[in-house]
Parts: structure tokens; sequence; C-alpha cells
């Protein structure tokens, strides 16, 4: 009898841990709202508007494009509210959505420049919340940032899709979620985030269709938005931070003025060192890179190394003149987007120390010596250009 | 005036039952009740009386020799012996030709002078009681008595229709021997000595069951298998007492070690050459007269993810395949699951595009993806069976019907969403591509309840369920072996031949975990070379 019961009372306990437990957190996958991207602007009265890029499954699978054609339902829309927090302006936006806000497919961050340049207040939610991502791409944009949303896109179905594919390209930095609060948290580092912006396009047959492009990068001071740095200038941020890995560089021919040589980069370091010399710091920045000839308009003397070596001295000088204009930046804009506050304090504690609290300041006043060596490894699969018959 | 019939209360009803049922029919005939005799009219009339009603028995009385001087009798069952063998070398030889003895025959020496000089057939014995006569005529042998003489004299004339030796539909191979046992044990004990020409192969017979007196051969090479297995076995199949035995089953069931557990503990096959091996690995036969398949024992659980073609083909191929078992074993097991998972509990996992295309194709599927698994699962299992069951034109008929309602109209109608139906089909071809129909079946009724539990926990309940699983595997024993050997407890030397098939020529030693008794079973350095093909090497152990 005391076993029946027992048992009995076993079977109960399971059962019901099974049947009041089991499906809190169920969800089915027909009732969520896939989030593709967030963008962050800012709104009346020191408020937040939250804006939603949505995948609509049932257009996203049928592939019609993003509803340019006849019609057709869109792939992605986007759904704004505003409130005093993101999560806030997540509960407004449910009153209107009728699926659960999904975060953890959301690709893309994409903050609004006014909403920039007030500070990087409401991050925490995005860090906070179970379902968001930090390995979601963060960018910068001067105007509104849901307007970014709205684009319509060719190739890729969505803005969501098309922007994080031009931040793979690496024409520009990439920054994750996840890099950004750690920039944001970290003394001698300043955060950056690619800048996007959209423009119409100059395509015959295409006029007036807005597009959407990799303009530069958005350096913050502090959580605030500090200024703008352009493509070239870019290039050089990415050089001295140590992130160049895809690219190239046109640099002029050394045997025949006029023409071009263009290099494929195939490998870059950079090593920064601090040199403390009577209390006064000096820091060098050395970057070295490998390099591939990938296009050269007309040479006979590709055998010949001194050539190769005329072409490295171009291709260095180029170079460090695009690492000095973000330097020249950086120390317009006082602020550190190389980190080497962060390499200061691993080398020279005891200096960094006195200067911690005062770094973007003390740092526009260092002296910066930026030293390059490039080296041309391969000359790809032809020797000298072929010649053309007279 | 109508007459009312009163319900009767329940003890009324019995006592009428009762009555019923001692009305005399034909009384379970004792055998104790009757005993051999001189006399050969009682010993007639006694067989009459055992025999009556049964009319496929014949018993034929008759005398001696062309001078009719010693009466006899015979007694068989028609249709368990060889008729042309009763009549040319029985009758015959001791009616008409006497093998020219005739004149010594009086009626006090005929029984021995019949036995040692006259029955020119190969197997005779001598019965001294009417049990053990009886037995022989039910087993097809045919009884011959004299007057006079208390002993019966046995004669092996069996000999009745049987299947012929053909390929076995469940294990076909496309390289090795097509043939299979039958439901012949005489046949199957033969196939198993042909492969096996060694006296140490032992093959010992016991009859079980009550009313069937099946014949269980066991079947071990005395010289390999471990004496404590072999002991083992014959003490759980002693200890059998059942009314019948139609298949090897229900052996199985009765001396399995954990009877509640799901998992097949004993192996059976319908190969001899499947059995010899198992036989040369150490391990235990046991054949059962009436059906073509016979177990082996001990078991591991590797040996259900093999087939016998992995020791045939190349071993590259074996070791790939064996692997890939062990692959569709998981999906056989845990794909549905995985899927509800993921699909309830786990979007985040799902990539997104492919996120999207399964919320796009689950839109306007009314049920959760739990009960949507479950119900697909179902209906597949059903339209197995009733595949399995069905005459083979009807059954091809249904499954074009299951193909086209479960992969077409169900998907067209908006029941279930394509992606179920592919990762339904995935799971069925993965469990059909286990070579073992018993660890399939395991599989799918392990399959419902580790869903369910996704459907209502995520992962989570998954997790669990494969813990339960495990535990339950790692305290399995078949005939005092753990089931998950050579894994746990683990042995490195015979993972050779689980997860991989290694080349003959490496495979040196016996499974460890059956502690055969003698542990090498081939020479050292076997691996062909040119210097073991001049001869030049001491090639074997010699």
């Amino acid at each position: 009898m005391r076993k029946t019961k027992l048992s009995l009372a076993v079977i109960i306990i399971v059962a019901v841990s099974f049947l009041s437990a089991g499906c809190w957190s169920r969800r089915e996958i027909e009732d969520l709202g896939i989030i593709s991207a967030v963008a962050l602007d800012q709104a009346p009265g020191n408020k937040i508007q939250l804006s939603l890029l949505i995948l609509n499954p049932t257009a996203y699978a049928a592939g019609q494009g993003n509803g340019g054609g006849g019609g057709g339902e869109e792939v992605g829309f986007v759904v704004s509210a505003v409130g005093s927090t993101i999560a806030e302006a997540t509960r407004n936006i449910a009153t209107t959505l009728p699926r659960e806000i999904f975060w953890s497919h959301n690709r893309l961050v994409l903050i609004g420049g006014d909403y920039a340049k007030s500070g990087l207040k409401d991050l925490d939610f995005l860090s906070r919340e179970r379902g968001t991502r930090l390995t979601s791409w963060v960018m910068v944009t001067p105007g509104r940032a849901v307007d970014l949303l709205k684009v319509k896109t060719t190739l890729e179905k969505t803005a969501a899709e098309t922007l994080a594919e031009l931040n793979r390209s690496r024409v520009a930095l990439q920054v994750k979620l996840f890099q950004l609060l750690a920039a944001l948290s970290t003394k001698g580092v300043s955060p950056v985030a690619p800048r996007v912006e959209k423009t119409m396009s100059q395509e015959a047959g295409a006029q007036g269709q807005e597009i959407l492009k990799m303009t530069g990068t958005a350096i913050f001071k502090n959580n605030k938005l500090a200024g703008w740095a352009d493509l070239e200038a870019t290039r050089g941020l990415l050089w001295m931070r140590g992130e160049m890995v895809k690219g190239g560089i046109t640099v002029g021919n050394p045997q025949n003025p006029g023409s071009f040589v263009s290099l494929r980069i195939r490998d870059a370091q950079r090593h920064v060192n601090s040199v403390v010399r009577d209390g006064e710091l000096m820091i060098k920045v050395k970057v070295i890179t490998d390099m591939d000839i990938e296009e050269i308009q007309q040479t006979s003397q590709l055998g010949n190394p001194g050539y190769i070596k005329l072409i490295e001295q171009a291709a260095e000088a180029k170079i460090a003149q695009r690492c000095s204009r973000a330097l020249a930046l950086a120390k317009k804009l006082k602020v550190d987007p190389f980190s080497f506050g962060a390499v200061i304090r691993s080398q020279a504690p005891n200096y960094w120390l006195q200067v911690r609290d005062d770094w973007d300041a003390v740092f526009a006043d260092i002296p910066v010596k930026i030293q390059v060596e490039a080296n041309v490894r391969r000359t790809g699969l032809t020797g000298n250009t072929v010649k053309q018959k007279d | 005036m109508r007459r009312v019939i009163r319900p009767l209360d329940m003890d009324q009803w019995k006592e009428k039952r009762q009555q019923k049922n001692t009305k005399p029919v034909d009384i379970a005939i004792d055998l104790k009740d009757y005993a051999l005799e001189k006399d050969i009219g009682k010993n007639e009339q006694n067989y009459r009386t055992i025999f009556r009603k049964c009319s496929d028995v014949v018993i034929r009385p008759f005398k001696l020799g062309t001078n009719c001087e010693v009466k006899a009798l015979l007694v068989y069952v028609d249709g368990l012996i060889d008729k042309s063998l009763v009549n040319n070398f029985l009758m015959r030889s001791v009616m008409l030709l006497m093998g020219g003895k005739e004149h010594l025959m009086i009626r006090e020496n005929s029984f021995d002078l019949l036995k040692d000089c006259v029955i020119n057939i190969g197997e005779v014995s001598v019965e001294d009681t009417i049990e053990k006569a009886i037995d022989k005529i039910l087993v097809g042998e045919c009884i011959f008595m004299v007057d006079g003489h208390r002993e019966v004299l046995s004669v092996s004339v069996r000999g009745w229709e049987a299947r012929g030796i053909s390929e076995p539909d469940t294990e076909a191979v496309v390289r090795g021997p097509r043939e299979g046992f039958t439901e012949t044990l005489r046949f199957n004990t033969a196939m198993l000595r042909r492969k096996i020409k060694s006296p140490d192969l032992k093959i010992e017979i016991k009859t079980k069951g009550k009313y069937t007196k099946t014949d269980i051969a066991v079947c071990y090479i005395s010289a390999l298998s471990n004496q404590g297995v072999i002991h083992e076995v014959f003490k759980r199949i002693d200890r059998i007492d059942i009314d019948g035995i139609l298949e090897s089953s229900y052996i199985e069931e009765l001396i399995e070690d954990e009877p509640w557990s799901p998992f097949p503990q004993i192996e059976y096959t319908e190969r001899p050459d499947v059995v010899a091996a198992n036989l040369m690995e150490g391990r235990v036969a046991i054949m059962v007269d009436g059906t073509p398949f016979v177990l082996i024992v001990p078991t591991i659980f590797a040996q259900f993810l093999q087939s016998s073609e992995d020791y045939y083909q190349r071993f590259y191929l074996s070791s790939l395949f064996r692997m890939g078992r062990f692959l569709a074993l998981n999906i056989a097991l845990l794909l549905p699951s995985i899927y509800v998972a993921a699909t309830t509990f786990h979007q985040e996992m799902i990539p997104t595009s492919l996120l999207v295309s399964i919320a796009n194709q689950r839109e306007g599927v009314p049920f959760p993806a739990l009960l949507e698994a479950l119900v697909m699962e179902f209906t597949f299992e059903l339209l197995r069976e009733a595949g399995i069951r069905l005459p083979k034109p009807i059954g091809q008929a249904v499954s074009i019907v299951g193909a086209l309602v479960i992969g077409d109209a169900a998907v067209a109608a908006g029941l279930v969403s394509p992606a179920m139906v592919i990762v339904v089909a995935i799971t069925a071809i993965a469990s059909f591509s286990l070579p073992a129909f018993n660890m399939a079946i395991t599989l799918r009724i392990l399959r419902f309840p580790i869903t369910f539990l996704a459907g209502m926990l995520g992962f989570y309940g998954i997790i669990l369920a494969l813990l339960a699983i495990l535990i339950h595997l790692t305290s399995l024993r078949s005939f005092g072996v753990p089931y998950l050997a050579p894994v746990a407890p683990f042995r490195l030397d015979e993972l050779r031949d689980v997860l991989l098939r290694v080349p003959w020529w490496r495979m040196d030693y016996r499974p460890e975990s059956m502690e055969p008794r003698d542990k090498r079973r081939q020479g050292e350095r076997q691996k062909p070379s040119p210097e073991n093909r001049n001869g030049k090497g001491d090639g074997g152990n010699a």
C-alpha cells in the first residue's frame, strides 16, 4: 500500500513538473517577428526612436526581391516607436506588431547621427537582453538611421543584408557590438564604427534609385560622436590599427610616369612601441606589409630588383601619407582610435598612471613616428607587360 | 403466457458453467497409466487408446518373415517419415528377405536378431518406456515391436517436406554466401558443421515445450568459448518451463538479462556464416527447431551496427560504412526531436535564411511543431506496418498512396510543412540503413518519448532523455558481458573491429570482452609482404 502511494506520488510529481514547467519558453517558429536590423535615432524630448527591420517570411522565401516589382509583398518592413529606453520602445512596438519580437537573428545595429552625437546611452539593452547578439555589426550614418533601413536594395533582399555584405568587403572598419562595448569601457581606446550613407544612384537607367554606400568612419570621443573620417583617412586608420587584411593600393609607375601600378595587400601588421625619454613620450608605429603586383600598366623591368624596390618605396610613401592623414585627424579631434593608450598601459605602466585620466588631451601632443615597410612578394602570372605591336 | 427469464447472479452462473464443463469429453491421456507389455496385442490396444482420434498415426500389425510365425507391430506418424524408406528397407527386410536368417528366427530371439542382423537402416535405438516410445513416434521415427519383447525398436526414417535452402531475405548481401538457415534443425546443424569441420564444435540438444517438444541446439566451440558463458546458457535454458516454443524469440525473451529493457540483448541471424564467425569469436549459438533464426550470445551493442558483409568487402569500405551507421543511428534516434527543439525553443541556432524559410512553410500549419512531428512519425509507422503486412502487390499500392499522402497532399493541404516531411523521410531512411531490424525498432520506439521531451523542454529534454538511455545502456549486461563493451569498459584494442573494420591480417586477437579460452586468432605477421610471399620470412608463428 505504501509502495503504491509512493509510486503514485512520483508519477504525479513527474507529470506535473512536465506539464507546468514544460512549455513556458516555447514559441512556435511562425509566431516570431524576426528582426534583421535595428536603427536608433534621436527623438524629441531626450527620447529614443527605435526602428526594427522585420522580415516577412512569406515574401522572403518567395524570393520576390524587395517588393520592387508589381506590388508584391515586401521582404522586410520597418516598424518604429518612441520610448525613453529601448525596452520601452519595444513595448510600444509590440502594441502594433502581431508577432513576438525575436532579437536573435539581428545582424546590424544602425545608429543615427543625432543620436550618436547625444551619446550612446542605450546600448545597455543590447547587451543585457537575452536574445540579442553581441556579434551584430554596428554602423553609424550621419542622417536618420531609419531611412537607411527603408532603402529598397537590389541583389540582397533587405537593407540589413546589403549593409552586412558591404561590411564584409572590408573597405572600411568592421566593428561588432561587443567590440564597440569593449572600446566604450576601456581607457585609452576611442570607439569607432563604419559610416554608411544612402545616395542616389548615378547609373543610367537607375537614376533616382537609392543605394547604400560605405563612406568612411565615425570616431567617438567617450560615448559621443566626435567626427568623421573620409575613406582615405579610414584606410590610414586600418593600417594604423593593424586591421588591414584585404584591399589594394595604386601608386605611380616608377618606370613610366603617367602610368600606374596596382598592388594587392596580402598581409599587414603594425607594431607599436612607446619610448619614454626624459619624461617625454614618443610613439613609434611600424607597419609591415606583404603585397602582390596586381596590375602594371607598362613595364619591361620586372626582372630588375631595383625596379621592385622603387615600387615598394612608392607604396611605402603612399601608405605613410594615408597613415599621417588619419593621425592628423585623430589629433585634431583629440581622440585615440588607434588604441595607443592600451599599448602604453602595458609598455609604460607608470607613465600611463599619470596620464590615463587625461589621455585624449595628452595624446594630441605626443609625437608619433610612422614607419612603413612594404614588400612586393609576387608578380602574378606574367612577367613584363605584354608588348603591343608597333 | 410469457415466460420470464430471470438473470442469473454470478454464483449461479458459475455453477451452471461448471456443470457444462464437466460433461465427459476426451480426457487428457496420462501416459503413466500405460506401460510397455510383452503381449503384442495389449501393446496394440494401448497405442490405439493413446492415439485415438489421431488420424495421422499409422498402427500396423503384421507377421515377421515369410512363414508368418512371429507377430510384430509398426507405429509411425504419416507425413513425418519417409515412406520409401519404410517400405523398402523396413517392411521388405522383415517380411520378405529376413537377411537369409529366417531359419534362425524363433519367438525368443526375434527382437535381437532383427535389431542386429535384419534391419538395414543406420540409426536404430532401443527404448524401454512407453513415454520414450511415444516421443520417438512423434518426432518422426518408426516404432517396431515384436511379440514377446517389452523393448521397442526405434528406427530413424524421418523425412518430411521442408523448405529448401535459400538466400535470407532479411540479411541479403552483395558479396558473401547466399545460403540461409531453414526451419529444420538438422539441416541447420549440418550447414554449421560444413563451415566448422572440427570435433571442437559441440552441438548439444535440449528439448523444451510440453506440447511442442522443440529441440534446442546449443552450439559452441569448446576450445574457444568461455566455460562460464556456456554454463550460464544451459542454466538459463534449463529453467524454461513452457507449453510451447515456436520461434527462437520465445527463448530470447526467456533467457534475457534485462527483460524490461527496450534494447535487444541477444542478436539473431539466419546466416550460417554469421553464426560460424561468432562461434569462432568465442560466442555461443542457440538454434531452435522450426525457425531459421539462430540466437547468438553474449551480444554487445556494437554487433547491431555490423553487417556480415563488413567482413567480406574491402576494409576501407566497411570502415566507412560502419562510421556511417553510427551517424544513421543518431539520426534515426534524434533528428525529429532536434528539429522540434530547434524550431520551438532554440530558433537562434538556425541560420537566418533557413529560419525564415521554415517560418514561411509553417505559416498556416494548424498544429504546433511537436504535434506535427508526432503525427507524421506515427503516420509513417502506420504506412510501414501496412506495407509489411499486406501481400506484395497491395503493399506497393499502399506505399504509393503513402508517398502521395505524406509527401504531397498533406503539404498541399497545409496540414504539415515540407521541412517536416524531409525530416521524417531522412529519419526513416536512416532507420532502415541499420542492419539489425530489432535495433531499428528500439530506436523507433525511443524516438517518440524523446520527441515529446524535446517539444516540452527543448534541448534540455533531449539531453535528459539521452542521459537516461546512456545510464540504462551502461547498466546492461548480456550473459555477463557489458553491453557497451568495448567502449565502456574501454578497450582500445577491440575498437578496431567496432568503429573500424581493420584488415584481417591485423585482427590478431579475438574480442577480449568475450573472454575466449584462446585469445589468439591467427599466426603472427599475416600481412602480405614480399618476404612472406617468397616464403623467406617465417610466415606465421610456426
